[in-house]
């Protein structure tokens, strides 16, 4: 039981770091895309892609894969969601999923539905005893990079001249535009930044675990889980929301391996039904 | 002050808010470094004249010319690269953002001129021991100074003003008012919306007055006697 | 001297005429069972309970602004009912049918009061959740999914062969009953609000209308809907498994019918689903190629032609064959005094 609740903490950071990039996106341009986890899916398979030209270790490819990714994620904005904004809420939703269905069979026409992995060599499964629990090198390393990458986006928002525009868009778009700031540009680096995190996202979910094409829109839930328990807008409430949620997975595991994901589910439906506003939340700005 | 074309005309501009039509073909033209008053009361149109001007509605294009080019109705994208900014009814500070972030998002665009932190922060004191203040915890005023010094750290080459004083006590007003001469000694070419006539009048080279979406009075300041104002403000026949 | 006359009609000419070809078809619809195979009267009843899942959807999202991707959960909770009702406690399936709207309604009521906590697309995400939680506790209750085998419909087979002339008519009904259910709402007073919810949400809220409340109350009765959709579809499935009740490609075919006929309009779902039903028949056996297709078709769709095809053809044509809006008619007279 110990052990599994230190899996989950270490799990939750995963979590956050598929967390982080629904945060940005949303909190930039009030949207939430649909396709969030299956653009995570496919860096697997970019970086499995890259794996089998190289013969590299997938955390050395993890910045290759999270530029691909991030220009990748520019070029998506700009050329389709983009065009679905200032409409309201529906056209990003329908386009998001419409994404979400290509990708998904696009990954099963060309990859097959079996299931793959990425080979990080020994320190899969490699383990420390810390006090009464034994938990592995790699999650371990997944929570850090998570710490990591959270704290570079805050550093991003917070002191560069992007993160200021990215801040200024979440309060108030027209104001920011009077401004000129390009909104078609800035939503792009939005998504640009957003996917270069789930980059290392996906890397990290192609070494823990095996991955289908189907498995996607899971991952958009824990993300989206995560945000609701973590408050909206909050970066590191997210970090404490994916934390939760891990270990509500993990004890839910414990039990029965059939009640992990629904455990999740159960915990972030309590938050919603008795605090709202989750943890750490704040209004909406990033 | 240029001679020849002025640097902005705006001729026959029609503007719509859906099936409501709130200019009839004003026409307006302002040379460089000039400061023209728009006055005139709720509803007159004046607000929208400027967001039309700033790109952010609708118009035909050659409705608007800047500088010899036709930009009506091209977005705030066209408007800023030129150098058009608005300052927006109600200030609009983004609220997350400290003051002094307020005022480097007005120098996103890269504009080079007179204008940077230094010479805003110069020219309203108030906000120097800001600077680290989040938007949403400063006064009405010091919230009208952020948006204008916003406004000016993007070195624009027309600036609007939209009803800076709206809210805000006679002292502050005031204050506001007596920052204008020394935004103009740089060159800056300015449009002045107001309701209060008095204070527009005292700092503008050219009065315009707004009635039901249509230009009804245009003169110097001195050149009008305050009953003709009156009655082209409230619409009545002179 | 002229008299002008004004009178406030939703009917056009275009609709008087539907009106007398829509009863025909309808009737010729009715008789299908009289001589048709087995067959076409499954493809029918497929077609007709697109239709019905198009409509109900377009009824969410078109006309009050509720974008669910999670109707699947009452998909399943109505199947589920009928499942219990039928082959559990050995009632009647006409029990089943009325059961199932009544727990879907229930089960609708705490969803709703969870769910209208989220805004924007994080209410499209928490509808999903919600059914992937109901799939879940189904999916680890051994008596609805006793060893993780789908289950099939014993009851079924004290009908015999008349199941399939049973579950057509069912099926059309429902979906005659969405049709009219939906024309008349959207001529209420409520279906007024509705579009004004739609239209702008803050102006309609500010104009005294209970947005909140009228999206709540409609949520809860297309919950309740869909749930007999639910056990209408378990007739003609069979059998019933959490993964395909509950899943998210029900939300998908919503989306597809509805975007490719027309949001916001009756006769979009309607075309929407026929036009969808001739695709997948022809084109379901590429395989994930097809649901490429699909996600192509649904994003060029919602960029180039969001009105979809029946916006198309009202925008050139001026047509509308179930008129919900009252127009001014203003017909002149020459000469006279009245």
């Amino acid at each position: 039981m110990a052990d599994a609740i230190a899996q989950g903490v270490l799990l939750g950071g995963f979590y956050a770091l598929l967390a982080a990039g629904l945060t940005l996106v949303f909190g930039v341009m009030k949207v939430v895309n649909l396709a969030h986890g299956d653009l995570t899916v496919l860096a697997s398979y970019v970086a499995l892609v890259l794996i089998g030209i190289t013969g590299l270790n997938p955390l050395a490819l993890m910045p290759v894969v999270a530029l691909i990714m991030g220009l990748i994620g520019y070029a998506l904005q700009r050329g389709v969601i983009n065009f679905t904004l200032g409409q309201g809420l529906l056209p990003p939703l329908v386009v998001t999923f419409g994404i979400s269905i290509i990708i998904q069979n696009g990954l099963l026409e060309l990859f097959t539905a079996d299931s793959q992995g990425l080979d990080a060599g020994p320190i899969e499964l490699a383990s420390i005893d810390i006090g009464p629990v034994t938990v592995g090198w790699f999650p371990l390393l997944t929570f850090a990079l998570a710490v990591v990458v959270l704290a570079a986006l805050h550093l991003l928002l917070r002191h560069t001249g992007l993160g200021r525009a990215f801040r200024a868009l979440s309060d108030d778009l027209p104001t920011a535009q009077l401004m000129g700031i390009s909104t078609r540009h800035l939503f792009a680096m939005s998504m640009g930044v957003a996917m270069m995190v789930m980059g290392v996202a996906g890397v990290i979910l192609g070494i823990r675990a095996q991955v289908v094409p189907s498995i996607g829109p899971s991952f958009l839930i824990y993300a989206f889980e995560s945000v609701i328990i973590g408050g909206l807008g909050s970066l590191w409430g997210t970090l404490a929301g994916g934390v939760v949620l891990g270990v509500a997975q993990n004890v839910g595991a414990f039990f029965d391996p059939g009640w992990s994901e629904l455990a999740g589910h159960l915990v972030f439906l309590a938050i919603l039904a008795f605090r709202p506003r989750g943890l750490f939340g704040r209004p909406e700005a990033l | 002050m240029t001679s020849g074309s002025p640097l902005l005309s705006v001729q026959s501009l029609d503007a719509h808010y859906g099936d409501f039509q709130a200019l009839f073909g004003v026409t307006v033209e302002l040379g460089e470094g000039e400061l023209v008053s728009i006055v005139g009361p709720n509803g007159a149109g004046k607000s929208t004249l400027l967001k039309s001007i700033a790109g952010v509605l609708p118009a035909r294009q050659d409705a608007i010319t800047f500088d010899g080019e036709a930009i009506g109705g091209l977005g705030t994208m066209a408007a800023t690269k030129r150098g058009i900014f608005l300052v927006p009814e109600g200030r609009m500070i983004f609220p997350s953002l400290t003051v002094e972030e307020n005022l480097l998002i007005g120098s996103h665009t890269r504009r080079e001129g007179p204008w940077g932190l230094q010479s805003v922060y110069e020219l309203f004191p108030a906000l120097v021991g800001r600077k680290g203040v989040g938007g949403s915890l400063l006064s009405g005023g010091e919230q009208q100074m952020l948006a204008i010094g916003r406004g000016l750290v993007a070195n624009p080459r027309l600036l609007l003003l939209d009803e800076i004083s709206l809210g805000l006590a006679p002292i502050v007003i005031k204050d506001l008012y007596s920052a204008i001469p020394r935004i103009r000694e740089r060159g800056t070419t300015l449009i002045l919306v107001e309701q209060d006539v008095r204070q527009a009048a005292s700092v503008a080279d050219r009065l315009i007055c707004m009635q039901g979406g249509k230009v009804v009075l245009e003169s110097a300041p001195g050149a009008v006697s305050h009953e003709e104002l009156v009655n082209a403000y409230f619409g009545l026949e002179g | 001297m002229t008299t002008t006359q004004y009178a406030i009609r939703s009917a056009t000419p275009a609709s008087r005429r539907f009106t007398v070809v829509a009863l025909l078809a309808l009737a010729g619809l009715a008789t299908v069972p009289m001589w048709s195979s087995n067959g076409l009267m499954v493809s029918l009843t497929e077609l007709l309970i697109l239709v019905v899942i198009g409509q109900l959807w377009n009824l969410l999202a078109g006309y009050a602004g509720i974008y669910s991707f999670g109707q699947q959960a009452y998909i399943g909770i109505g199947g589920y009912t009928m499942l219990v009702v039928a082959d559990q406690l050995d009632l009647d399936i006409w029990v089943g049918l009325v059961l199932a709207i009544v727990v879907s309604g229930l089960i609708a009521i705490p969803s709703a009061w969870l769910l209208f906590r989220l805004r924007g697309g994080y209410f499209a995400v928490g509808t999903w959740v919600l059914a992937e939680t109901y799939r879940l506790i189904v999916k680890n209750n051994e008596t609805l999914y006793p060893s993780g085998t789908p289950q099939p419909l014993r009851s079924l087979a004290g009908l015999g062969e008349s199941r399939f002339a049973i579950t057509f008519w069912l099926s059309f009904a429902l979906a005659v009953g969405v049709i009219l259910g939906v024309y008349f709402l959207m001529r209420s007073r409520t279906g007024l609000a509705l579009r004004a919810i739609r239209d702008n949400e803050m102006a309609a809220s500010t104009a005294g209308v209970a947005v909140r409340r009228t999206q709540i109350m409609l949520y809860l009765a297309v919950g309740a809907v869909t749930g007999l959709t639910g056990a209408v579809f378990l007739l003609k499935a069979v059998s019933i498994s959490p993964d395909s009740f509950f899943s998210i490609d029900w939300t998908a075919q919503m989306l597809m019918i509805v975007m490719i006929g027309g949001l916001g309009t009756i006769e979009g779902p309607v075309v929407g689903a026929a036009v969808f039903f001739l695709l997948r028949e022809n084109l379901a056996d590429l395989g994930s190629l097809w649901f490429i297709i699909l996600g192509v078709v649904l994003i060029v769709i919602m960029i180039r032609a969001p009105r979809g095809i029946w916006g198309l053809v009202r925008a050139r044509t001026g047509v509308e064959l179930l008129p919900v809006r009252k127009r001014l008619e203003m017909t002149t007279t020459p000469g006279g005094q009245s």
